[in-house]
């Protein structure tokens, strides 16, 4: 029995040994290939610390993020000079400086603000503004820009009281589906919630001059997300207006942000001349060091279901040209309808501290009737321009 | 003789089954996955460049691994304070809080210009995202390991070709080496210890070697390198509200 013992030991030894003995031929290879990782990395396991049980500490604290103890107080001034030398028409054939033209103005701009998140659950923030408008002399009576409490209900909903900025759409050359854009200024209360997979969001607006309950004008968007595709539905009711729905579908191909859109109008009783339709597809990208991006949008008009009324739109920036700090930018603008277009070249700087030049150059083309050109002058065919302006700015 | 003979027996088949065990996928993605609960902690980047010095970020990391979802807070340096990442199933959103305005990433990008992914903050799907083409024992230190050769099932997955050292009895990943189609390598991490937070385990630090980045210092290569340390883990719920992009345009 003791020679059996013996044996079953041997056998044991012998099978052990062979299991180890393969293990290593198994590892051979590996460690021919770890070779190319630095030894550095495997130095660490030679005497690593134990694996151990997290102590029970102070965990992750947010609140530097969203509160700060004391109100903060900020203001600016900006003082604006412009100038511009162009033609307000095509060249003439013979006399290149007949439609020539120049100007020049000056604006000037100042601001207060106040801040104030006593805790992560309340924010208070107000901005007000004057300014003396171009051509002007005298400065404008102080106006609220925003003043709105931001309010977290119970780690629940986020409520927003007050007038505060906000927008709906997703098209940034063409912003023509904002839904909230016609209500710019408004009186509002704001909900946002995520319920379930979905983030809820409710506004409730009255406008500058309404004072009764039934010119509250009502929006709500519901936002999900499914794989790699954003929804969003949304909805605005205007009293004695229309009705607007608008969805849209976002997602991201190749790197580069993608999206579609579609606003429709609903006409009330007694209501027409809108259009009910308006469509917007585009591409956003950005990438680079330093950063660059390229965009480019459509959209089209229905309001015959002709689908005759489409719009393209291309742009480009740069954070800045390599080894320098000028920022190039362009955008064209292209309205199929009338075979109008608009181009906009910009480069800009801070040259001096508190001193920023942006020059550009903007040319439109088209009838004169068109709508491009219209957008610029509304009795030449064409305008060229070459424009300089220096911002003189500074703040606290 | 008889409970001697049962015993070698006995042994001589756990013997084998511990040599021979292999570690699935699951078993290494559970071991490090939070899918009962969120997760929370902060963690600290410092990115050592050649010639350049170092740089450190502290990030808040939230998870939520059962949605696969999970948001990032900088809290340093100042220049980045209030930046945020926000994952939500396949979609990977940016937050400027200077801009304001949220940019599109990918999970292939760098974290912070680190050698970081940002795929590295999300809970460990190896099962879905990889198979097993190799496997074999090597020791790493003072762990005896198992090697897996992995291969990526889909495009989508940040690196084509993986092979990780698991540790034996833990199933721990301890060292991953990260590969193109082409098999160059890209980036070595090492994750010489865990820490243990409630039932699952968190690096207690890792370093990650860019394997391509770097620059000549006195004619040698000098790679990247960014240690990645965690601390201050949790286990608490978190409001539904702090993974929205909502929450994220509230940091000042």
């Amino acid at each position: 029995m003791r020679a059996a013992s013996l044996r079953a030991a041997a056998l044991l030894c012998a099978l052990v040994l062979a299991v180890g003995l393969g293990a290593q031929d198994a590892s051979e290879p590996v460690a021919e290939t770890s070779t190319v990782a630095e030894s550095s990395t495997d130095a660490l396991f030679d005497d690593p610390a134990v694996d151990v049980v997290a102590p029970e500490g102070p965990k992750v604290d947010l609140s530097p993020l969203f509160s700060v103890p004391k109100p903060t107080f900020g203001g600016s001034i900006t003082s604006t000079f412009g100038g511009y030398v162009g033609w307000h028409d095509r060249l003439h054939p013979t006399r290149p400086l007949y439609n020539l033209g120049y100007g020049f103005g000056y604006e000037f701009s100042s601001g207060l603000s106040l801040d104030y998140r006593p805790d992560p659950t309340f924010h208070w923030a107000a901005s007000l503004g004057s300014s003396i408008p171009a051509g002007g002399l005298s400065w404008s009576t102080p106006s609220i820009g925003s003043m709105y409490v931001d309010y977290t209900l119970l780690d629940t909903v986020f409520l927003t009281f007050g007038r505060f900025g906000a927008s709906w759409g997703i098209g940034r050359l063409f912003g023509v589906n904002d839904l909230l854009s016609p209500l710019g200024g408004s009186m509002a209360v704001k909900a946002f919630a995520p319920v379930g997979p979905l983030a809820v969001t409710t506004v409730a607006m009255l406008a500058p001059g309404a004072a009764t309950l039934d010119a509250v004008s009502w929006a709500g968007q519901v936002e999900t997300s499914w794989q790699s595709l954003n929804f969003a539905l949304g909805s605005l009711y205007v009293p004695k207006a229309d009705l607007k729905f608008d969805a849209s579908v976002k997602t991201v191909l190749w790197g580069a942000d993608v999206f579609t859109e579609a606003k429709v109008v609903v006409p009330q009783a007694g209501i027409t001349g809108m259009v009910p339709l308006q469509a917007l597809a585009g591409f956003y990208w950005e990438g680079g060091d330093p950063k660059f991006h390229i965009q480019g949008e459509w959209t089209a008009s229905a309001l015959d279901l002709t689908w005759a009324d489409q719009s393209v739109a291309v742009g480009f920036g740069w954070s800045s040209i390599p080894g320098t700090n000028w920022k190039p930018q362009a955008k064209v603008t292209y309205a199929l309808i009338d075979n109008s277009f608009q181009m906009i070249f910009g480069l800009e700087t801070d040259v001096l501290p508190h001193v920023h030049l942006t020059l550009g150059a903007p040319i439109s083309w088209g009838d004169p009737t068109s709508r491009w050109v219209m957008a610029t002058t509304s009795e030449y065919h064409e305008a060229w321009a070459l424009a300089a302006k220096i911002d003189l700015s500074g703040g606290f | 003789m008889t409970v001697l003979r049962l015993f070698a027996g006995a042994l001589l088949l756990l013997s084998s089954l511990v040599l021979t065990a292999e570690p699935t996928l699951a078993q290494i993605d559970a071991q490090i996955s939070f899918m009962d609960t969120d997760f929370s902690a902060e963690y600290t980047i410092v990115k050592d460049s050649p010639g350049e010095g170092q740089s450190v970020t502290v990030a808040a990391m939230f998870r939520r691994d059962n949605l696969n979802k999970y948001l990032i807070l900088i809290l340093q340096p100042d220049a980045d304070k209030g930046k945020g990442y926000l994952k939500i199933d396949n979609n990977l959103w940016l937050w400027d809080p200077v801009a304001r305005r949220y940019t599109v990433t990918s999970a292939r990008d760098r974290f912070q210009n680190s050698s970081a992914r940002n795929s590295d903050f999300t809970r460990s799907s190896m099962a879905i995202d990889y198979r097993i083409t190799a496997t074999s024992q090597a020791k790493l230190g003072k762990f005896d390991t198992t090697v897996l050769e992995l291969t990526a099932t889909a495009d989508a997955v940040v690196f084509p070709l993986r092979k990780i050292w698991v540790s034996s009895g833990d199933n721990l990943v301890r060292k991953m080496e990260d590969y193109s189609l082409s098999k160059q390598l890209l980036r070595t991490t090492a994750i010489p210890s865990y820490q243990k937070v409630g039932t699952r385990w968190v690096p207690v630090s890792m370093l990650i070697v860019d394997e391509l980045r770097g620059k000549n210092v006195n004619g040698v290569f000098v790679k990247e390198k960014t240690q990645v340390t965690i601390a201050k883990p949790g286990l608490g719920k978190q409001p539904d509200l702090l993974f929205t992009q909502a929450y994220l345009e509230k940091a000042r």
